[in-house]
């Protein structure tokens, strides 16, 4: 099963889609002037080449017909287009993916904005290939040798020279619109983090589809949200993971003077393998900010191909959210209890439960092997929350920083 | 007067056969002073400089010597050395037929800086009982016989140096062999990818043939795709457009060559054991003829010498998982060129010839008749490739767009799409500005 993936904007005439052979469906996102609207999935027979505007007027007469008036009413409660366009600093880490990287920043050259800066930070490489790829472009380069994505986030952080901060991570492709999209978010003055929609850039293998079928892999819908501590309770509090994911977020930067920096004990390349994002998005909640999620800040994500990699994604997620549970434990930011009662009587029974639906009722289509992954994941998350803190203070000894958490 | 045509010849420790090949020379339709021989001794430790100095010959023969860095090496050495405009790469195993030199002279003669691939074939009297054998002289005869198609589209994999005359000139605006490839396979591929890049024409001359007198070994075939492995790395990081064609594409996925990449990892010394443990029933199967068997258990052998190969050229799997989820895909949508038939029929031809496109989309009216895909590392698309293809494939789809035609009435207004009718209902602002095409590359 191969998945085409394209956009057609309802603004702009319609064209044939061409090259479709061996295709059996075409996701199409669905657009009106730029702001997405919805994705259609549409099957096709795998040996015709093209999907004609016909056939694409017909899909979306039929599918998203009735509910098309009501987002274009929709459409005009959001802030005027004429707005400030505040300028914005990017920032893009890395670790030794020279390809995918060369592709991310070839989008990021592309981006619809006036002011905004790109600074690619080098995570410890062990070849000189990502140096090569952004000489090959306008963009800053900087070198981070403390390994771990959230010493790389800090040092972009530090780097970035405007007053508010975007992550993009090195396998993602950035839309057109997607600062746009960030800004649109930002025009809330209450708002000190927009995290945005992040959609496949690819469907090609059964990997690529599963993780797409896996609670919608990483989307968080079409509709802004708005999240602030006051309108959650505590309970949605630690669900963060339904605010965005760290992929495609940004923050003022007010924020890192106010609450710290990233938390380097976490996120991939440290023993934790996650939750860095999670965690600075519960931060911010509680500090009593605002976040927003605006899906006009579009990013296509390319994920894992095969199934090692998915196999092991998984069992990070387990772990980093694992981990970041234990955090809010020991840090008791909440009552213990309900942390409790959330890791056990809810995720734990989910991760769990599911196993046992599959079994019984042959109820869940993820494979036996990824939901092990994400179990294995969990069970190991208490000795990684160890072993990913006594990794920090080494790494923090090693290049002579003391422990106090914030570097800046 | 200087000769038209120069021959290299790279050779490592095989005089035996390269004499052959040179005494096959020396008798040639086209007179001898028109083309002269260098041969490249790299790294010769047999008797190879005395027997090439001892022989008589009645063409001009230059030896050069180099200690051993490879074949691309000695042919890049060669062809520095020589001095007329076309260059004729030869294998040292292969026996010219009379004509081969004229043959590949003509082909020349009607295009102009191109590039021209001759024909070999196996002795026949060699084995001809082994399936093995066979199924190697098989593989060679389908290549040859597409490659003489004239509606075929040539790509990089089709490029074999073992007979092969293209202009000193155009070997050198390429940038000649690549020698990174010493103990790796497929130099002859990324020449040729550069050489399609530079839009050189190719050729296939089957005149121009010699005789190949190699006899393949299980052996050989394993240290070959061992090579081919790490050499297929090494031009996907040179070119990554090439991976989806290359057989590395199938580790994109999960299938049975990631199940033995992953053995590997798990239970290195069950793949090390393999190859010996199944050389036995390999040759039971082949001496009794049992060609499904043989062929499945001699595809197994070499497809892991060959994934042994991309392993070790990549390092580690940390490295080969990333390398498959980072190898960019590209776009296979993107049309360079749309033809309605309706419009267009009479002048396709011209319209083609001037386009030159890697992919073509072809119409009648809003029907969608046919596509030709772009293919990575191929030639742009000739007039012929399309013509072969609506004469074969699109005919069925011609004929019911040309009858339907008449049949379609214009949409009622009243059904206009529900699109239509809440257009009125858009903000005019936000507008991006309107382009000409919808859909975009992704």
């Amino acid at each position: 099963m191969r998945t085409f993936v394209t956009e057609y904007d309802l603004s702009r005439s319609p064209a044939t889609i061409w090259g479709l052979s061996g295709y059996t469906h075409v996701n199409i996102l669905v657009r009106n002037h730029g702001r997405p609207l919805d994705i259609l999935r549409v099957a096709k027979n795998a040996a015709s080449p093209a999907l004609t505007e016909l056939d694409l007027e017909r899909e979306i007469d039929s599918r998203l017909g009735m509910s098309l008036p009501l987002r274009f009413g929709y459409d005009r409660l959001l802030p005027p287009i004429t707005m400030e366009w505040p300028a914005i600093s990017v920032i893009v880490c890395t670790r030794d993916r020279p390809y995918a990287l060369r592709r991310c920043l070839g989008a990021l050259s592309r981006l619809d904005y006036d002011s905004y800066e790109v600074v690619v930070i080098d995570n410890a490489s062990r070849t000189a290939e990502t140096l090569e790829v952004v000489r090959g472009t306008t963009f800053r380069y900087v070198c981070e040798e403390r390994q771990g994505l959230d010493w790389a986030r800090n040092r972009g952080v530090r780097e970035a020279r405007y007053d508010i901060v975007a992550f993009v991570d090195d396998d993602a492709k950035v839309d057109a619109g997607w600062l746009r999209g960030m800004a649109r978010g930002f025009a809330d003055p209450d708002a000190m983090a927009v995290t945005g929609l992040v959609l496949p850039a690819e469907l090609m293998t059964r990997a690529q589809h599963i993780i797409e079928g896996y609670g919608n892999g990483m989307s968080k819908g079409f509709k802004p949200k708005r999240f602030a501590a006051s309108d959650m309770s505590e309970t949605d509090r630690i669900e963060v993971h339904r605010i965005g994911v760290g992929t495609n977020m940004a923050y003022r930067r007010i924020i890192f003077d106010k609450i710290g920096v990233f938390d380097t004990a976490l996120d991939v390349g440290t023993p934790s393998g996650g939750a860095g994002d999670l965690d600075m998005f519960h931060r911010v909640l509680l500090a009593g900010g605002v976040i927003r999620y605006e899906p006009e800040a579009l990013v296509w994500h390319q994920h894992r191909r095969n199934m090692e990699g998915l196999r092991r994604q998984l069992y990070l997620n387990g772990c980093g959210f694992g981990v970041f549970l234990i955090k809010r434990w020991s840090e008791a930011d909440g009552r213990r209890g309900t942390i409790v009662r959330y890791a056990i009587g809810r995720w734990g029974r989910w991760l769990v439960g599911r196993l046992v639906l599959k079994r019984y009722r042959h109820g869940h289509n993820l494979p036996w092997r990824l939901m092990w992954a994400e179990l294995r994941g969990a069970l190991h998350a208490p000795w990684a929350y160890l072993a990913t803190y006594r990794h920090d203070r080494r790494t923090r000894e090693k290049f002579g920083i003391d422990g106090t958490g914030n570097d800046r | 007067m200087r000769p038209k045509i120069s021959i290299v010849i790279p050779t490592h420790n095989r005089s035996g056969i390269l004499v052959q090949t040179l005494n096959s020379l020396a008798v040639q339709t086209v007179p001898a002073d028109i083309y002269d021989v260098t041969v490249v001794a790299d790294g010769c430790r047999d008797d190879t400089v005395a027997r090439v100095r001892s022989l008589a010959l009645p063409y001009t023969v230059r030896l050069i010597e180099q200690s051993p860095r490879g074949a691309a090496a000695a042919r890049n050495r060669g062809a520095a050395e020589v001095s007329s405009p076309l260059i004729l790469f030869l294998d040292d195993d292969m026996e010219a037929m009379p004509r081969l030199i004229a043959a590949h002279l003509e082909a020349h003669a009607q295009v102009r800086r191109g590039v021209v691939m001759g024909y070999f074939a196996a002795p026949r009297a060699s084995q001809p009982d082994d399936i093995f054998v066979k199924s190697i002289d098989l593989w060679w005869n389908d290549h040859f016989s597409e490659l003489s198609s004239p509606i075929h589209r040539y790509t990089f994999l089709d490029v074999c140096t073992g007979n092969l005359s293209l202009p000193k000139e155009l070997f050198q605006a390429a940038g000649c062999f690549d020698e990174a490839f010493l103990g790796k396979s497929g130099e002859d591929y990324e020449l040729g990818l550069r050489l399609l890049k530079l839009g050189a024409p190719f050729r296939f001359a089957p005149q121009a043939a010699s005789v190949h007198h190699y006899l393949p070994t299980i052996a050989r075939a394993r240290q070959r795709a061992f090579a081919e492995g790490r050499g297929h790395v090494l031009i996907a990081r040179k070119h990554p457009e090439t991976f989806p064609v290359l057989p590395l594409i199938q580790g994109m996925e999960d299938g049975p060559y990631i199940q033995i990449v992953r053995w590997m990892r798990l239970r290195p010394w069950m793949m090390a054991a393999l190859p010996p443990l199944l050389a036995l029933p390999e040759r039971v199967t082949r001496s009794l003829r049992f060609r499904r068997r043989w062929q499945r258990l001699f595809g197994f052998i070499l497809t892991c010498a060959y994934w042994r190969g991309v392993l070790s050229e990549l390092g580690s799997h940390a490295e080969m998982t990333r390398f498959m989820n980072d190898m960019p895909l590209p776009p296979s949508n993107h049309v360079e060129l749309e033809l309605d038939l309706s419009r267009d029929l009479k002048r396709m031809d011209a319209i083609l010839e001037d386009g030159r496109a890697d992919a073509v989309a072809i119409r009648y009216g809003a029907r969608p008749i046919g596509w030709m895909e772009p293919v990575p590392g191929s030639e742009r698309l000739r007039p012929a490739h399309v013509r072969h293809a609506m004469a074969n494939w699109w005919g069925y789809d011609y004929l019911s767009a040309l009858l339907r035609q008449p049949l379609e009435q214009p949409r009622d207004p009243s059904e206009e799409s529900l699109r239509g009718q809440i257009e009125g209902l858009a903000l005019p602002g936000g507008s991006t500005g309107v382009s000409e095409k919808g859909t975009e590359t992704l």
